[in-house]
């Protein structure tokens, strides 16, 4: 019997090779030593896939993995954590998605689905409470994300069943294809819905109806109660409510650090035209939130007129703003928006998907490609009539789209011809909308990322623009002014190995970084312990959270490891450190990130020429069978 | 004797735009005014929603302002930055994300 | 004393249904809320749903065993240990704020937690709001 109350204390296995569908009880063991979500997977993943497994394989496994604080009443607990090996970048992949579907899981009985094999026809997982089977898809085979929800909540005459869906993206195993979460949210990053494709997986549909049950139900209400207290009360919580995360455009690039023309700079003349009061102005509807969030970051919006007329969409952000904007210089804000619903309905990662464009249409301004490369398609910059029409090639794969569903390393390595120079990657994975010359810390995040360029697993918000206040509170007046410095290197390393841990964590209960973790940053450490103990009855002290924290990141570095990734892969693309950038307050800024790297590697134990965790620093974290496998 | 003025321009962005209801606007200060001085001007034309905004319950201008001044961050004392003719200042909100 | 619901402000981000669901069962637990969001898509608009604590309930009027009476002290209608399970409860509330419990074979509602409403406290938009 599962001891631990929060939690619903099964998962659901499933070989869709053999088309069995198995409950499993939840190791306690598991729950202690990396609590669910992304630690779940991680283990998972650790000890079932192999360096031999090639991503799009039957053989690897594509883990939905909730946590204990995942539906509960905490502030912003309805996110969702997805895992597997990625097409994309061949190593560690994880995605994570708000919205309703995680809690909507709990509510049926379960904490996890676990998914491996391949199907020998399209299938979806139908999950009704205690109820799981494989149902038929091939009617929902080639449907668009929101297409295949309507369709699964009219077969099933529920218009509250909760999904997660692959558009033909994900069909036609687009390396860098999301998996779209009650069709307009997405696990975007990693490409996990080209692996959903490749197991012949459509959907997972889920409606739960039971209790997640709560062990200190007082402490857990009074708790949660004041965290929204003290998030209301922040001053800019009104601005983060009302605009979300395109509240940061002109900021970021007032900063310099909005990557512009495929990272040739970090700002754009015209981006106040795809911002956030140009976003409000001319399309906003309502506010809608997630599951359990006060902050309610997400918009309804829709084109009042013009040529995109009445498209609607949700999940505007900032990310997508700058891989379709400013990225590809395009300030047509309409144009923007139908791109974005285009590919939530592809099922494409905006970031990858944009920073493939950007690519090429660099790579065309260099010459290095031409017409033949492309088909007869001319790759102007922010030229939105071409890149209307490339989206849906790259799903399908058609013509130069098929080259571009690979993703920027792979494009580079086939186009040759110096491309290389322009590939703006880590380890695989196409850098999301920060710059390292403008926020160091970003620059050391993007490398330090166990899923390639990321800033999601440190993000560092602190020193963006300068949090004094926050900075002081969390971490001491010995860290100032150097901490919140965007410009600064000082302390760096230590801010990124944190964010990185206590992010690990975040993703691993269930939690928003958005709104209130990382955002706007009240909730921290305590704030988790406390909650995890409410919830679940574990006791759960600072030290041991971030134990785990660090356990799970280790882990993580390690399965990295043992795919062959090395110090040497922890670098910035050339053009970070050798092109000043232009404009805004990073103007005559370059990056060096050698130096907050070795610092970086001395704070978390690790081997500083192989770039490893030590076999002591696995001991420490309990993960002596990890060392043994890794130094062997 | 007249007083010398000075022409400065300010750029509002996010909930700054939407409390002063316009994304930029012209101030004629005292010549010798500050950072702070031009705030201050604004809080008056705008109303306490803005002072909030900008201000902190103490009077020190508010840590979650952020000030671009001629493009540069800045987050030194604004009592002790001089404006001059033509200067421009940007505000934000200090949020952060993506 | 009543609780009152603006659509206007409403994100549907259920953090009623959940406060209240752990204040009478101690388990999140929407189809066990006394205030529900109703909605007729993912993108709204949402609208709280929950009993208006009438005058002369149709409800109480309905109960063949009068097992819904009024709390003084908390100002709500409250459903008594006689409730049989007949739901006619349900089909006379105008407002579709009266709920059957099939486990327990018993009609529940909004009680309004002894004066001091979970899902009013904790609505962070005050979509949901007490008024005397």
């Amino acid at each position: 019997m599962f001891p631990y109350l929060g939690y619903a204390g099964k998962w659901l296995w499933v070989d869709l090779t053999e088309g069995k569908v198995e409950s499993r009880d939840y190791d306690p063991l598991l729950a202690e030593s990396y609590l669910g979500g992304n630690g779940f997977g991680t283990r998972l993943l650790w000890e079932n896939v192999g360096p031999d497994v090639d991503a799009l394989s039957p053989e690897n496994w594509l883990i939905f993995s909730t946590g204990p604080l995942c539906g509960t009443v905490m502030p912003n607990p309805g996110r969702m954590e997805v895992v597997a090996k990625s097409p994309l970048t061949g190593i560690y992949g994880d995605a994570n998605s708000g919205g309703f579907l995680g809690p909507e899981l709990k509510f049926a009985g379960w904490d996890a689905v676990v998914l491996t094999g391949q199907s020998p026809a399209p299938v979806y997982l139908a999950i009704e409470d205690g109820q799981a089977t494989l149902r038929d898809a091939t009617e929902l085979w080639g449907l668009t994300a929101s297409g295949t929800e309507q369709e699964i909540r009219r077969l099933w005459g529920d218009a509250l069943v909760k999904t997660a869906v692959i558009g033909p993206a994900g069909e036609n195993l687009v390396r860098y294809a999301g998996i779209q979460i009650t069709a307009q949210r997405s696990a975007a990053r990693c490409g996990l819905g080209a692996v959903m494709g490749s197991k012949r997986l459509k959907a997972l549909a889920v409606r739960g109806h039971g209790p997640i049950r709560i062990a200190d139900p007082k402490r857990l209400s009074h708790l949660s109660l004041e965290l929204q207290r003290r998030l209301l009360a922040n001053p800019i919580f009104p601005a983060v409510s009302a605009h979300g995360t395109p509240g940061i455009v002109s900021l970021m690039n007032a900063m310099g650090r909005f990557p512009t023309q495929n990272f040739k700079a970090g700002g754009y003349e015209n981006a106040d035209r795809i911002n956030a009061d140009a976003l409000y102005s001319r399309a906003f509807v309502r506010n809608v939130a997630c599951f359990g969030c006060p902050v309610a970051c997400d918009k309804v919006y829709q084109i009042p007129d013009g040529p995109f007329a009445n498209t609607s969409l949700r999940s505007v952000e900032y990310e997508t703003l700058n891989a379709l904007g400013a990225c590809i210089l395009n300030d047509d804000l309409d144009a923007l928006l139908a791109a974005n619903r285009l590919c939530d309905e592809l099922g494409l990662d905006t970031i990858s998907t944009g920073r493939c464009i950007s690519f090429a249409m660099e790579l065309w301004d260099e010459e290095i490609l031409n017409l033949d490369d492309t088909g007869g398609l001319p790759l102007r910059w922010g030229d939105m009539s071409v890149v209307l029409r490339l989206l849906p090639m790259i799903a399908r794969r058609e013509g130069f789209g098929n080259l571009l569903a690979e993703g920027v390393r792979r494009m580079s390595e086939t186009i040759g011809r110096g491309a290389e120079q322009f590939a703006m990657h880590v380890k695989g994975m196409e850098i999301p909308g920060q710059d390292g010359r403008a926020q160091r810390s970003m620059g050391l995040a993007h490398v330090t990322s166990t899923r390639g360029a990321d800033h999601l697993k440190a993000f560092p918000t602190i020193d963006e623009t300068g949090y004094p206040d926050e900075g002081r509170r969390r971490y001491g007046a010995d860290y100032l002014p150097e901490l919140v410095q965007p410009l600064a290197t000082k302390h760096k390393a230590f801010l990124v190995k944190d964010g990185e841990d206590f992010g690990a964590v975040i993703d691993s209960t269930g939690m928003c970084k958005s709104g209130g973790t990382f955002v706007l940053a009240e909730i921290y450490w305590p704030d988790i312990g406390a909650a995890i103990e409410a919830t679940t009855g574990m006791s759960m002290s600072v030290k041991l959270l971030k134990e785990i924290g660090e356990r799970i990141y280790n882990l993580q570095r390690c399965y990295d490891a043992i795919h062959g990734i090395t110090r040497a892969d922890d670098r910035l693309p050339r053009r970070f450190s050798a092109e000043p950038s232009p404009t805004g307050n990073a103007r005559g800024q370059t990056i060096d990130i050698e130096p907050m790297l070795q610092e970086y590697y001395r704070l978390r134990g690790w081997d500083a020429t192989k770039g490893w965790p030590t076999p002591e620093k696995l001991q420490t974290l309990g993960l002596g069978d990890v060392a043994a496998c890794l130094w062997r | 004797m007249p007083v010398a003025l000075v022409r400065i321009h300010i750029k509002y962005h996010n909930m700054l735009r939407r409390l002063t209801g316009v994304d930029m606007q012209a101030l004629d200060l005292p010549a010798g005014c500050t950072v702070q001085t031009a705030l201050e001007a604004i809080s008056r034309q705008y109303g306490h929603h803005l002072h909030e905004m900008l201000f902190s319950p103490n009077g020190t201008v508010a840590t979650h302002l952020v000030i671009f001044h001629n493009g540069q961050l800045t987050r030194d004392d604004p009592d002790g930055l001089l404006l001059s003719e033509g200067d421009e200042l940007m505000l934000f909100p200090s949020i952060s994300g993506g | 004393m009543h609780l009152e619901t603006d659509t206007d402000k409403c994100t549907g981000c259920r953090i009623c249904e959940n406060f209240c669901a752990l204040q009478h069962e101690g388990a999140i637990w929407p189809t066990r809320a006394r205030i529900r969001i109703l909605s007729q898509s993912d993108d709204g608009p949402f609208a709280p749903n929950v009993c208006r604590q009438c005058d002369d309930p149709a409800c109480a009027a309905a109960c063949p065993v009068d097992a819904i009476k009024p709390d003084v002290e908390a100002g709500a209608w409250v459903v008594g240990e006689e409730c049989i399970g007949c739901q006619a409860c349900l089909d006379a509330c105008p407002h579709h704020a009266i709920f059957f419990d099939a486990q327990l074979g018993r009609a529940f509602k909004c009680d309004l937690c002894q004066g001091e409403p979970q899902c009013a406290a904790s609505c962070p938009t005050g979509a949901v709001a007490l008024v005397p």
